[in-house]
């Protein structure tokens, strides 16, 4: 198992690094190139969503991006200590009637489970939440 | 104290003079006034007794032997007897009785005569000086009485002539003279020197005392009488002469009775000499009992002196231990199985010993072991209880053999040889068991001491030890921001081979490592500290857990023996982000609760130090879990886990639940949960390993990595 | 914000976006900007091409999500052309295609808006 961690102040400017960050670590684990735009655009969807959401653009925040592989499955952690609760988080909005409503926000959630093959929350408003996305390799 | 004896002599010398001048004048003019002839008395009185105490101190400073003083009574003796012959050879005219008054006939009679009898006086002195000192040898307290008795009826009886004339005689003085006479005769049994003399000086004191007999004899019958040497004797001063008398006869006396008791001796001496060496290396022997402190020295001893004085051969001694845990010590009885070292020799080499004394062969050690008593061998080629000893019955005729028994059981057994059969008297028996008890308690006390002395060395080693390794394991908890850390680490012995340590990297890092040293003691803990060294030097190089231990185990692999080997997990805990990677080197795995949930991690991968690089590298996995707040993190050895009970281990799943259960409360208390919950299970034995827990609670993410203070 | 430029042209009556760099949340609001300058200014017929966007998220999205509500109320209307295949994936995992209408060439997007003069 191998690990790697970024940790970055809470601020869009900063999406850009852990983009990069996971697409280096995805594709030296293997992943081909589209799987790896597809998790750093997860990754992307996961963070924007503590920025606006739990954080509300608090740049004096941490949010904590960890990287575990491990056998073929690549997962990765976001950690923020907001206290948000975010209910959209747990239930993606149906595209259909999201579309046919013109409805704002609540995309990130349903890209992330679209793109990754596992998508898991830990709330604990105030304490710690976390959002853990997995893709396998497939091989 | 030269000066003073100086002086005296000078002062005698001037009374000589003043004698001699009083007599010169004497002749021709007639001082018959009592008053000159008391002043004359007096002079040779208080001459003498100046010469006394010049002789005192003359006798006092040499010490010598009895029979050397015997030999110097003889030699004044001779001396006197040939002044005596000179004096008679010369034909001085001598004396003319006159009213019981002696009147010198010429001036060679006074001059002469007063040197005679000067000689005769002072050797009378030295020899009753020398007689004192031979009688009082003994210090007993009777004889001194006697003697002192003695000494004063010849005083008494020599002055008590004081005012007599040269001739006369009277009663008084002739009941002293009597009295003298018997004291005389009493205290010449008093011959307690002669016991102590050796064979050599007892022909000297027989041949002494025989000559001195005759000696004194021909002096007895020179005073007696009217032979010239009396008169003069008479002449120069009745006191005097009556002191002589009394002296030449006691000396006779004593010389005889030293003869004849000397002669009656001489059966016994043979005996007596050696009763008496025994006695005294008996004593020299009873000084071994302070010989300890060198063991070889003290077997050195026994077997010399054994050989002495019971004149054996040869003689050996072995010292028997109880065997298995090859702890040195007496052998209780009933104890069937022990370990026999010849620890000294004399006159025979180990091939004989082992002829002599093997197990299948004579069986004298068996049978000495197993009787616990002294056996003696009278005739080794005809002994029936040890037929195989007929065969070396070359090599000694025969043998006593005695079992060194102390309140503690058997711890050695003495052997001495002689050639000839029936060598070994009662006495010799005797003497030897005397010995072996001597030597047993002095072997015993030995062998304690050098006990005593090793636990005291290895009790401040091991205080040495203990401090060493307080400070090897971590004299303050770490602080580190939204972490509760507690530890606590006991050793099963004095010192203890488990270990933990931490690493604060200062950015919200920490290092926790949990080892645990195969073994016990001492090396255990050198081995440990080595980790710390290896983990203080390489855990801030290596960031990954997996490649510390990867480094750390060649650097333990060269220098760990191969009977040891050290079992470690590393975590470095990431209290920003919250995660901690985990590496196992053969320890027990890392117990992780989070909330409900508890779960033993275990990356795979051997100990440390039992192979190097790639083989070991290979095997060591590395593991991340993400910590949620509030989950506890548990390292330990297995001191907790095989804690037992009869047959039962505390065990995994014991050490799970009484974690969860706790797993809301502190770090701290969840430690003391746990060391409580496996102390009451094995009913608060001590714990036969050590025992070592680690508890971390991490409680959410920090703000900020640093240390705040 | 140097990674993400907007560039804009105007085909007689149709305005052209030309989108250069990546599109996400710290970026989005520059778009949000220019649509809403076109509004403004009560252009409604947008064409927004695609060739040099090298990335789009959800924030992205949601900016064209935010607008075309107004856009073809105003009888105008925000058409995508010259997406790279990841970009295009993106919008199509979200069913976006049904939505909008999406070119391979930018001209094909200037022809329709003449193509319906109603």
């Amino acid at each position: 198992m191998k690990t790697e961690t970024i940790q970055i102040e809470s601020r869009t400017e900063r999406l850009i690094a852990v983009r990069e960050f996971v697409s280096d670590a995805a594709r030296a684990f293997g992943f081909p190139d589209e799987d790896v735009s597809k998790i750093a655009l997860a990754v992307d969807e996961a963070c924007t969503n503590v920025i606006k959401h739990a954080y509300r653009f608090d740049p004096t925040k941490t949010i904590h991006v960890i990287i575990r592989t491990d056998n073929g499955s690549f997962q990765i952690a976001i950690r923020d200590t907001g206290t948000q609760f975010n209910p959209s988080q747990l239930h993606p909005p149906d595209m259909k009637e999201y579309l046919s409503h013109y409805r704002r926000g609540g995309l990130g959630v349903y890209l992330m489970k679209s793109l990754m093959d596992k998508v898991e929350y830990d709330i604990a408003p105030g304490r710690m939440n976390e959002v853990r996305l997995t893709k396998f390799l497939s091989r | 104290m030269k000066l003073r004896r100086l002086l005296y002599l000078s002062g005698a010398f001037f009374l000589v003079l003043v004698k001699f001048t009083i007599d010169v004048i004497g002749k021709n003019v007639e001082l018959e006034m009592g008053g000159v002839s008391l002043v004359r008395e007096l002079v040779v009185i208080a001459a003498f007794g100046l010469l006394y105490f010049v002789v005192d101190a003359a006798a006092s400073r040499r010490e010598s032997p009895p029979v050397k003083k015997l030999g110097f009574i003889l030699i004044v003796m001779v001396i006197v007897l040939l002044a005596g012959v000179i004096l008679l050879l010369l034909g001085v005219a001598g004396f003319d009785s006159k009213n019981l008054s002696l009147v010198p006939l010429d001036y060679p009679t006074i001059f002469l005569g007063s040197l005679i009898a000067l000689a005769f006086g002072i050797v009378a002195m030295i020899v009753f000086r020398l007689l004192r000192d031979l009688i009082l040898i003994s210090r007993r307290p009777a004889g001194r009485r006697n003697y002192y008795i003695l000494t004063g009826l010849v005083l008494a009886a020599a002055l008590s002539t004081i005012m007599l004339r040269p001739l006369d005689a009277a009663v008084i003085p002739g009941i002293l003279f009597g009295l003298a006479l018997v004291f005389a005769v009493v205290n010449s049994f008093r011959l307690p020197w002669i016991i102590y003399l050796t064979k050599r000086e007892k022909v000297f004191s027989l041949v002494y005392g025989f000559f001195l007999f005759c000696g004194f004899i021909i002096i007895d019958v020179m005073l007696a009488g009217d032979s010239l040497v009396n008169r003069v004797l008479l002449y120069y001063s009745h006191p005097l002469r009556e002191f002589v008398m009394l002296v030449a006869i006691f000396a006779t006396l004593y010389a005889g009775m030293a003869f004849v008791s000397t002669l009656f001796h001489l059966p016994t001496a043979e005996a007596f000499d050696r009763k008496r060496s025994e006695v005294s290396s008996l004593h020299t022997l009873s000084k071994l009992v302070t010989q300890v402190f060198d063991f070889n020295e003290l077997v050195d001893t026994v077997t010399s002196m054994t050989l002495q004085v019971v004149e054996a051969s040869r003689c050996w001694l072995e010292i028997i231990h109880v065997s298995g845990d090859g702890a040195p010590g007496p052998l209780p009885d009933g104890a069937l199985s022990y370990r026999v070292q010849v620890a000294g020799m004399k006159s025979i080499t180990q091939e004989e010993i082992d002829l002599l004394v093997s197990p299948e062969g004579p069986g004298l050690r068996e049978a000495v072991m197993k009787e616990r008593k002294t056996i003696v061998v009278d005739d080794l080629g005809k002994d029936s209880r040890f037929p195989e000893l007929r065969k070396h019955a070359g090599l000694a005729g025969s043998m006593v053999v005695v079992p060194l028994i102390s309140h503690a059981g058997l711890s050695g057994i003495l052997y001495a040889a002689k050639k000839d059969t029936y060598g070994f008297v009662k006495d010799d028996v005797d003497v030897i068991a005397a010995f072996a008890d001597q030597a047993t308690v002095a072997i015993e006390n030995s062998r304690l001491i050098r006990e005593s002395i090793e636990r005291e060395r290895l009790y401040r080693e091991m205080l040495v030890a203990q401090e060493m390794q307080k400070k090897l394991l971590p004299q303050f908890l770490p602080d580190v921001p939204s972490l509760e850390i507690d530890a606590i680490s006991t050793p099963a012995f004095e010192v203890g081979g488990d270990y933990y340590d931490f690493m604060d990297f200062g950015d919200g890092r920490l290092g926790i490592v949990v080892g645990d040293v195969s073994g016990k003691g001492v090396s255990a803990a050198f081995y440990m500290s080595e980790m710390k060294g290896i983990f203080q030097a390489l855990g801030r190089l290596f960031v990954s857990p997996k490649e510390l231990l990867a480094r750390a185990n060649e650097a333990l692999a060269s220098s760990i023996d191969k009977h040891s080997f050290v079992s470690l997990l590393y975590a470095i805990i990431d209290v920003r982000s919250g995660t901690l990677t985990i590496a196992r080197a053969g320890h027990c795995p890392l117990l992780h609760v989070s909330g409900e949930q508890a779960a033993y991690v275990r990356p795979g991968g051997l100990g440390m130090g039992l192979s190097r690089g790639a083989k070991f590298d290979g095997t060591i996995e590395e593991e991340t879990i993400l910590l949620k707040p509030d989950d506890v993190c548990i390292l330990y050895t297995d001191g907790v886990t095989e804690a037992r009970k009869g047959d039962d281990e505390f065990g995994y799943e014991r050490l799970m639940a009484t974690a969860r259960a706790a797993r809301m409360n502190s770090a701290s208390a969840i430690k003391t949960a746990i060391l409580e919950t496996v102390k009451t299970f094995t009913e608060h034995r001590a714990n036969d390993d050590d025992l070592t827990i680690v508890v971390l609670k991490w409680r959410g993410p920090a703000a900020r990595g640093e240390r705040t203070h | 914000m140097s990674d993400f430029k907007i560039a804009h042209r105007e085909q007689s009556t149709v305005n052209v976006l030309e989108l250069k760099g990546y599109l996400d949340a710290h970026t989005a609001p520059k778009l949000e900007e220019a649509f809403q300058n076109l509004l403004k200014s009560q252009r409604f017929k947008i064409v927004v091409n695609c060739k040099d966007l090298s990335y789009i998220s959800s924030a992205g999205l949601g900016v064209f999500m935010a607008f075309i509500e107004d856009v073809r109320n105003n009888k105008g209307d925000i058409k995508l052309t010259n997406m790279t295949p990841k970009v295009y994936n993106v919008f199509d995992l979200l069913g976006f295609p049904l939505l909008y209408e999406i070119f391979k060439e930018e001209q094909e997007a200037v022809t329709r808006f003449f193509e319906k003069s109603i």
